[in-house]
């Protein structure tokens, strides 16, 4: 092999590397984009998950709370 | 002259002075505030109050009205405005009580608030300071934004003045550590709580909102940093101060996002031998969309990322090791790495302590092999809260690849352990901060954790009947049950490669031996407030609050003759 073809050879190689790298990064920064948005489905669905047990205990309490309202009153 | 109250208890002096420096404040806010004192069913307390020469003329008249009213409520007025240290001091010097009870003048406090506190004292005759919970009210009288806070936790009161409202302390400590400091004006009751918990022989946490701090737009809990800026400074400086006093080898600065969160950055005076241990089957995985040798890449990050200078690497391979897993690891560690060959059948534990054995350093820190390290002062940071005596060991923050929480520090239900905020973005703060503020938990994980070598040892080390699961927790726990505080730091943060698809895969039977050996201490997490727990009970707590307010309300008192 020649030099000069060995050298664009080289370069190629270089220049695909360098491609790679430059997807790679993308990749990476879409993942670390992806993540933050299902950090956030989690976050929601975690205050879901609160708030339904709350509306679950309140209405167990429904009726306790219907006593001491008509005693009150 | 001051007259006594027909009801107050014989003896001379109260149980709680309440310290209430008062300037300017909008007549029913004033009102309110001197009906809820009036109101506590404890009635074994007087007021304090200051009016700081207030110019409206409504505030001397309700504080006269109110001292004509009932015996216990004493008034000074100081001829020249002082600003609120000055008049929290000349609250304190007029305070009688065993017990000051601090409370601002347009906040209000639970009718059971000083009733719960002497209840907490009198179980407790050690207290020297008392916090509650509290929430924030408004001019109408909405409630909202209730904190429900973790027992004492001394990291978590260096980042974050967390006991706050209500809070009362031995009256006797206050004057031994001088009052109020006039120069921190604005922070002077953090301060003041730092002061006292140094010297305190124990500090109680009673969990329940028997405070109510009015959200004005002239206050801190209405206005934030721009009501009071200066406020937050001087926050700065007394965490500054409680740190040279306390031997805390850092320097505090203020969160870039919340004014009420500061960090501590290590300015270690020592920096000593540090062994990091990292045990490896050599495996293989993809780090961001590369195939790489965990361990290798582990190794690269610390060795690249450390702004640390004494520090060891022991890795601990199976035996027979590859050598050119060990060929690698020597290229990329240099002089710092040390191989140890582990000989017999897999137990992670006998792994981590045969490392721990052949290492050297005064601190040794646990590092799974799927870590990348993402601060450079990580090892400052860690060596920081380790060096403290008093603190059994010391984890990070921890992320997946893609950024989400993995870790931040573990707590307990039905005595399992679990992790908080798993899976939440990186960037999410917690329930008051909870991910942004040092804090104490009752463990950390072993994926990165800090402890001094000599309490390994003392601890027998890692415990080998658990060879996958829990080693860690159980760590924690037995340096928690010899009396050391487990830290949380949040500055501290690393990338975890733990795959986050990873299903649980704990045996019942390392589940039962957790539980049978830790269940007294884990089944009540004293760092996770009762209210917050999920899936508890509270029925009868909650019929317990509505069937309280049945009983018959205090009456306004006929005026003392």
């Amino acid at each position: 092999m020649s030099e000069w073809v060995r050298s664009e050879l080289e370069g190629e190689l270089a220049r695909s590397r360098a491609e790679v790298e430059r997807l790679r990064g993308l990749l990476v920064e879409q993942e670390a984009e992806l993540g933050r948005a299902r950090g956030r489905v989690e976050e929601l669905e975690d205050r879901i998950n609160r708030m339904l047990g709350m509306a679950v205990r309140l209405r167990r309490l429904g009726p306790a709370l219907r006593r001491v309202r008509r005693l009150r009153a | 002259m001051l007259r006594a109250h027909p009801k107050t208890p014989a003896h001379a002096t109260p149980r709680f002075s309440i310290l209430t420096p008062v300037h300017e404040t909008p007549a029913e806010v004033l009102e309110a505030m001197l009906a809820s004192v009036r109101a506590q069913r404890c009635r074994d307390w007087e007021l304090c109050a200051v009016d700081d020469a207030s110019a409206q003329p409504h505030v001397g008249e309700i504080l006269e009205r109110a001292q004509r009213a009932d015996g216990r409520i004493r008034v000074l007025r100081r001829e020249s405005n002082g600003g609120i240290v000055a008049a929290s001091n000349d609250a304190l010097a007029m305070a009688r009580g065993e017990f000051v009870a601090l409370l601002d003048h347009d906040d209000e406090l639970h009718p059971a608030a000083l009733a719960a506190v002497e209840k907490a004292t009198a179980a407790n005759p050690e207290a020297d300071y008392v916090y509650t919970d509290e929430d924030k009210i408004d001019l109408a009288g909405r409630h909202s934004g209730p904190f429900f806070k973790p027992d004492w936790s001394p990291e978590r009161l260096r980042t974050q003045m967390y006991t706050c409202h209500l809070s009362v302390l031995r009256r006797s400590l206050v004057e031994q550590v001088g009052g109020f400091d006039p120069e921190l004006e604005g922070s002077q009751d953090w301060d003041l709580v730092l002061k006292v918990s140094e010297r305190a022989r124990a500090v109680i946490h009673v969990p329940r909102v028997l405070y109510h701090w009015r959200t004005l737009a002239s206050s801190a809990a209405g206005g934030g940093e721009a009501a009071k800026p200066w406020a937050f400074e001087a926050g700065r400086r007394a965490v500054q101060a409680h740190c040279e006093r306390t031997g805390v080898q850092a320097r505090v600065e203020r969160d870039e996002a919340d004014p009420g969160v500061y960090h501590l950055a290590p300015q270690l005076r020592e920096r000593p031998p540090v062994s990091i241990v990292i045990p490896t089957a050599g495996a293989r995985r993809e780090v961001r969309f590369e195939q790489v040798v965990l361990v290798t890449h582990c190794v690269r990050s610390i060795v690249e990322s450390s702004s640390y200078d004494d520090y060891e690497i022991v890795v601990v391979v199976d035996a027979p090791s590859d050598p050119a897993l060990l060929g690698e690891l020597r290229e990329v560690g240099g002089e710092r790495l040390r191989a140890v060959e582990y000989e017999r059948p897999f137990n992670f534990s006998a792994k981590v302590n045969l490392g721990v054995a052949r290492s050297e350093g005064e601190h040794v820190l646990l590092l799974n092999d799927d870590i990348e390290v993402a601060t450079p002062d990580w090892i400052e940071r860690l060596v920081m809260y380790s060096s403290l005596q008093e603190v059994g060991a010391v984890g990070g923050r921890l992320l997946w690849q893609d950024g989400r929480l993995q870790h931040a520090g573990v707590h307990f239900e039905g005595g399992l352990p679990g992790h908080p905020y798993r899976g939440f973005s990186g960037e999410y703060r917690g329930y008051s901060n909870n991910v942004r503020v040092a804090r104490n938990c009752l463990a950390v994980t072993a994926a990165c954790l800090m402890t001094r070598r000599g309490l390994f040892d003392e601890l027998g080390g890692l415990t080998e009947e658990l060879p996958v699961n829990y080693n860690d927790i159980d760590y924690c726990l037995k340096a928690y049950a010899s009396g050391r505080r487990i830290v949380y730091d949040p500055d501290t943060v690393m990338f975890h490669f733990e795959s986050s698809s990873r299903s649980s895969e704990v045996e019942e039977e390392e589940k039962k031996w957790l539980r049978d050996r830790w269940l007294p201490v884990t089944a009540t997490d004293p760092y996770s407030n009762p209210n917050l727990r999920r899936g508890e009970p509270r029925l009868a707590a909650m019929l317990a609050t509505a069937l309280r307010g049945l009983r018959p309300r205090p009456r306004a008192r006929p005026e003392a003759s």
